[in-house]
């Protein structure tokens, strides 16, 4: 008899968790996007976690402020600081034996600087979680800065930033943004020059970190098998003598729309582009999702097969951009012709289909993204700082919403004041072809 | 009193599972169906299609990944290079969408984001794309597998971006030296094909060509699609039941029915831009099929040897000899490829590549196998596996070629699996198939390195790089491995010799020992006798006995420092009654203190 029960009791608990309803798994997926991730605040330090089943936990330690921290002579340095601090190990622990450590431990560890934020990411196998987590929070809170170390990053680079210039096009669109933000902090590059990241000294740059990291100017957002109580234990334990820190957040000022313009710049032979840049909505706006949506749009229209000879895209910066790239064997003849095309969009707006090709792309590629815990992280991280998480949250139930409508008014109202970069032989583009037929 | 003992037993049994953990056979390497974790499924449809459906909540997101087992083993000479082709057109026009722009805008209309692909022999068809859209999907997916027709003006310009792609790749010196050291390890296996497609290859064939090889090989009973993401498995079933069961296979029989499996084609490996020295060595591993066990100690061995603390590690990267230093290792169906590839610093690239050379013979030792090396080799490829699967979208490709390769879900177990393996597993199979004697090898270095490598079996020589392309890669010949009978021939000339009184080979002998291990495991069908002898010095019995123990002495000394099998050595005493030279001094005396080895008479045969 006991026996029975026994089997009776398994085979329900199996039956309970092999049950395959989709309906049920939605249902919560929604929930679970739009729910259960929570926010707290941790002595200063805005935390958000999201709960995942996978056993991986990352997590994104933000810094606000991005390129508007620092000014040109300074360029790189929070990029530079910060990969030291990560790398370098700790006062305790040498960069080998710390290094080492996270490897045993299953965990890696980065930093990357942008345009409106930096972030310091953590991976690590949910099993290991107490002990990376630990090692990785005694090296940011107490880093070493080692000389030698420093001096090798830098020199590591100053060859990246040297490759990167040297490939073909990066230049030319470089030299475009920085005109088109010129007096912005936008301008500046966060992974520096050559040139600015040469003069960095590792005193500079260990001032620089220190005054960066207090808890007023961090959001840390956390990815993984965890809860808000078992967050708040490992913050207490590791995170609480972070400095207060000061963060004072900037004015939302409206982007303005620019008026339209041409300069004519120097090319190298064979790289000769059309680049036309314009303003665009604040990120983290609704009209930002439309704005978007509109770029994809007009990628898949100007350039149907995908050949990548004429592209539009997005930067999604808290003041970002939309652009236009232009390459071809005739560029005059090409851009004539993209103007034209503009224009038809300009007067009739996109198609339903293209809307909806868009809409569905767009779910697609964020989807793909937010596949992985970290790429949840970089999502979560970057709406929070855009001013809530919860548009991360509701994304995938917002694009489907934005009707034609709304995309084409977003696309007629930033377009009209395109600034136009011609890298070719003077002469070659007439800047009258570019004007566009505006109403 | 006893229901309630088998009930507590059968209760622990039940909630307790790891409590039966016992090491794994071979089979369990291949879980079926009752190993799948809950929220995978698989069917098997009427067609012979199968399906696994992989419920995951990460994201809203689902893809479709559909995997056609060995889809390129089956070219001739006839139709080399048909499925590569293919597998670049197969998502152009179809029946059903007929020109290229209808495949594409169908595919966007649904967001879908696709690709296709070879690898390891297996032709692959990704998609990923909102759940909504799973219908538009399947249709998309059952249009392109159903019916390509390979336009011909599609195939010309798909031709132009081949030939751009080759070459790229053919800029690449290494390009060439990976070339030729496949073809000497997959050699005679590939049944006349040609191992990389060259253009040259692929433009002779016509669309006909296409049709019939895809017609003939592009079949459900061969084919996997896993649908992963955010899904319900049942309803996913009668979509791909509903999209997919008017698809028919040819009647001849299936791959797995078929009687000799051809070997896993094309091995793409990593291609590295290099004009720095390069050395290469490849053996023929394991194949997933038929050595499941064995896969995971190749995967597991080759991990190790590279990771910091290893010895390949502390010889070439701690030392600043090269620049890397890997095992890699590219699993196949019925074998695969193990790659030893090591990248010299310039300017101590003779050294190195001297090194890397002698690094072939020292893979099969057992140093590699330590302990603590493995713990962390083993709990760094567990972590790596809970990151690749993370990305579902990634991991249903991997989960694909496993399965393409073994019938089974092989890949699903891994992590759990490589934590039963055993130090004594990596020896054996080291031991197995990285044999020093049975390696294709190859270094790329300039012309000036290559003066001060004589004993390399080849060297592709690189000119400096200001002179035409055409004119840079000159192959030496490759110098034929020796003859038995040559090989043979110098065993009188190396001999082992003795202290007085002693039976322990003296330090001037390693030279010989080593030549004479080299010959016996070069060919393991060979028998030798090892004739032991004394000089005259002392009693005529004793020397006998002596000059036995000094035959033992160097047999022992061979099976347990080279791995020789003892069934090669046969030992014999002669005494002093066959001195080699007259004893009329020291040194002479000396000299007759040997040990002899004498082959038998034939290679392999009788004495």
């Amino acid at each position: 008899m006991k026996i029975r029960i026994y089997l009776l009791l398994w085979l329900t608990v199996m039956m309970a968790f092999s049950c395959d309803s989709g309906r049920t798994v939605r249902k919560k997926l929604y929930k679970s996007l739009n729910t259960e991730i929570s926010t707290f605040n941790f002595e200063g330090l805005e935390v958000v976690i999201c709960p995942r089943n996978k056993d991986v936990v990352s997590a994104g330690l933000f810094v606000r402020g991005g390129t508007a921290n620092y000014l040109q002579k300074l360029e790189g340095i929070e990029h530079l600081a910060m990969k030291t601090a990560v790398e370098g190990g700790s006062v305790l622990y040498s960069p080998l034996e710390y290094n080492q450590s996270l490897e045993n431990l299953g965990a890696t560890v980065a930093a990357q600087a942008g345009q409106d934020y930096s972030v310091i990411s953590f991976r690590c196998p949910a099993e290991n979680f107490t002990f990376a987590w630990a090692l990785f929070a005694q090296a940011i809170l107490n880093p070493s800065f080692d000389p030698d170390l420093f001096d090798r990053i830098k020199n590591e680079e100053i060859r990246k930033q040297i490759n990167k210039t040297s490939s073909p096009g990066v230049t030319a669109f470089r030299t475009a943004l920085e005109d088109f933000y010129a007096r912005l902090h936008y301008a500046l590059k966060p992974s520096g020059s050559p040139e600015s990241l040469q003069a960095l000294t590792v005193t500079q740059a260990r001032e620089y970190y220190h005054a960066l990291l207090g808890k007023a100017r961090l959001v840390l957002v956390i990815a993984g098998p965890l809860d808000q109580e078992k967050v708040e234990e490992h913050l207490g334990q590791t995170l609480s003598d972070l400095p207060p820190g000061y963060w004072k957040p900037s004015d939302t000022i409206p982007v303005p729309v620019l008026e339209s313009g041409f300069v004519s710049m120097e090319a190298n032979e064979g790289e000769e582009e059309v680049i036309g840049i314009f303003s665009a909505p604040l990120a983290g706006s609704r009209e930002a999702l439309a704005f978007e949506l509109a770029m994809l749009a007009l990628n898949e229209h100007l350039d149907p097969e995908g050949t990548g000879r004429t592209v539009a895209g997005y930067l999604p910066w808290r003041e970002g951009c939309g652009y236009l790239r232009i390459k071809s064997n005739n560029l005059a003849g090409q851009t004539g012709k993209i103007v034209q095309e503009l224009n038809l969009v300009l007067e009739e707006g996109f198609s339903e289909r293209e809307i909806e090709e868009a809409q569905a792309l767009l779910h697609t590629a964020k989807a793909l993204q937010a596949e992985t815990s970290a790429g949840t992280v970089e999502m979560l991280g970057r709406a929070t700082l855009e001013g809530d998480w919860r548009n991360f949250a509701i994304l995938w139930k917002e694009i489907p919403t934005l009707k034609k409508k709304t995309v084409d008014a977003e696309f007629r109202q930033w377009i009209r004041g395109i600034k136009w970069y011609a890298f070719a032989s003077a002469g070659t583009i007439d800047p009258e072809i570019l004007k566009l037929r505006l109403k | 009193m006893m229901k309630s003992y088998l009930a507590l037993f059968l209760t622990i049994i039940i909630f307790f599972p790891g409590i039966q953990a016992q090491p794994l056979a071979e089979e369990d390497y291949l879980p079926d169906d009752n190993d799948l974790p809950l929220n995978y499924a698989h069917y098997l449809l009427p067609n012979g299609l199968e399906l696994l459906t992989i419920r995951d909540s990460s994201a809203p997101l689902l893809t479709l990944h559909a995997v056609v087992r060995g889809f390129e083993t089956y070219e001739t000479e006839q139709n080399d290079g048909a499925a590569w082709l293919i597998s670049r057109l197969v998502t152009q026009a179809n029946e059903e969408f007929f020109i290229a722009e209808m495949v594409r805008d169908e595919a966007r209309q649904s967001g879908i984001w696709y690709n296709s692909w070879l690898n390891g022999g297996n032709l692959h068809i990704h998609l990923s794309f909102p759940p909504r859209f799973i219908h538009p999907a399947l249709q998309w997916l059952s249009s392109v597998v159903n019916g390509p027709v390979f336009d011909v003006d599609e195939l010309k310009k798909e031709l132009k971006e081949v030939a751009a792609d080759l070459q790229q790749a053919e800029e690449d010196p290494e390009y060439f030296l990976r070339k030729d050291l496949e073809k000497d390890v997959w050699g005679s296996k590939i049944y006349g094909k040609s191992l990389w497609p060259d253009y040259e290859t692929v433009s002779r064939l016509t669309s006909e060509d296409l049709k019939q090889y895809r017609k003939a090989n592009l079949r459900p009973d061969r084919t996997l699609i896993i649908a992963g993401g955010w899904l319900n498995s049942p309803e996913v079933k009668d979509a791909v039941d509903q999209y997919f069961s008017g698809w028919e296979s040819p009647k001849d029989k299936s791959y797995l029915e078929s009687e000799a499996l051809p070997p896993v084609g094309r091995v793409l490996l990593r291609n590295e831009l290099a004009h720095e020295p390069v050395f290469l060595a490849g053996w023929i591993g394991p194949g997933v099929a038929e050595e499941p066990r064995t896969v995971r100690q190749a995967q597991l061995f080759t991990y190790m040897s590279s990771l910091p603390g290893s010895p390949l590690h502390e010889r070439f990267i701690q030392t600043g000899l090269a620049t890397s230093a890997t095992l890699e290792f590219y699993p196949g169906r019925n074998e695969s490829l193990l790659l030893f590839r090591v990248k010299a610093e310039e300017q101590r690239a003779v050294e190195c590549l001297k090194l890397a050379d002698m690094e072939v013979e020292r893979l099969k030792e057992g140093e590699y196998c330590n302990d603590s090396l493995m713990k962390v080799a083993v709990s760094r490829l567990r972590w790596q596996e809970l990151f690749s699967r993370e990305k579902l979208s990634g991991y249903v490709a991997e989960l694909a070629d496993w399965w393409a390769w073994s019938g089974r879900f092989a890949r699903l177990s891994f992590g759990n699996e490589i934590g039963f393996l055993t130090g004594g597993d990596l020896r054996n199979f080291s031991r197995k198939y990285l044999d020093p004697f049975d390696v294709s090898s190859g270094m790329l270095c300039t012309s000036q390195v290559a003066k001060d490598l004589p004993n390399t079996s080849f060297v592709a020589l690189v000119e400096p790089k200001d002179k035409p392309k055409e004119k840079e890669l000159a192959v030496v010949p490759v110098e034929k491995k020796p003859s038995f009978a040559e090989e043979a021939k110098k065993l009188s000339n190396y001999q082992i010799h003795f202290e007085l009184n002693s039976f322990v080979p003296d330090k001037d002998s390693r030279e010989s020992l080593s030549f004479i291990a080299q010959f016996l495991n070069q060919f393991p069908q060979q028998k030798v006798y090892l004739d032991g002898h004394a000089d005259t010095q002392g009693d005529a019995g004793y020397n006998m006995v002596l000059s036995k123990k000094r035959s033992e002495a160097v047999r022992q000394y061979l099976v347990e420092n080279f791995r020789v099998s003892p069934d090669q050595l046969q030992v014999r005493g002669f005494g002093e009654t066959q001195p080699a030279f007259v004893e009329d001094s020291d040194e002479n005396r000396a000299k007759n203190r040997r040990v002899e080895v004498v082959p038998f008479k034939t290679e392999g045969g009788k004495p």
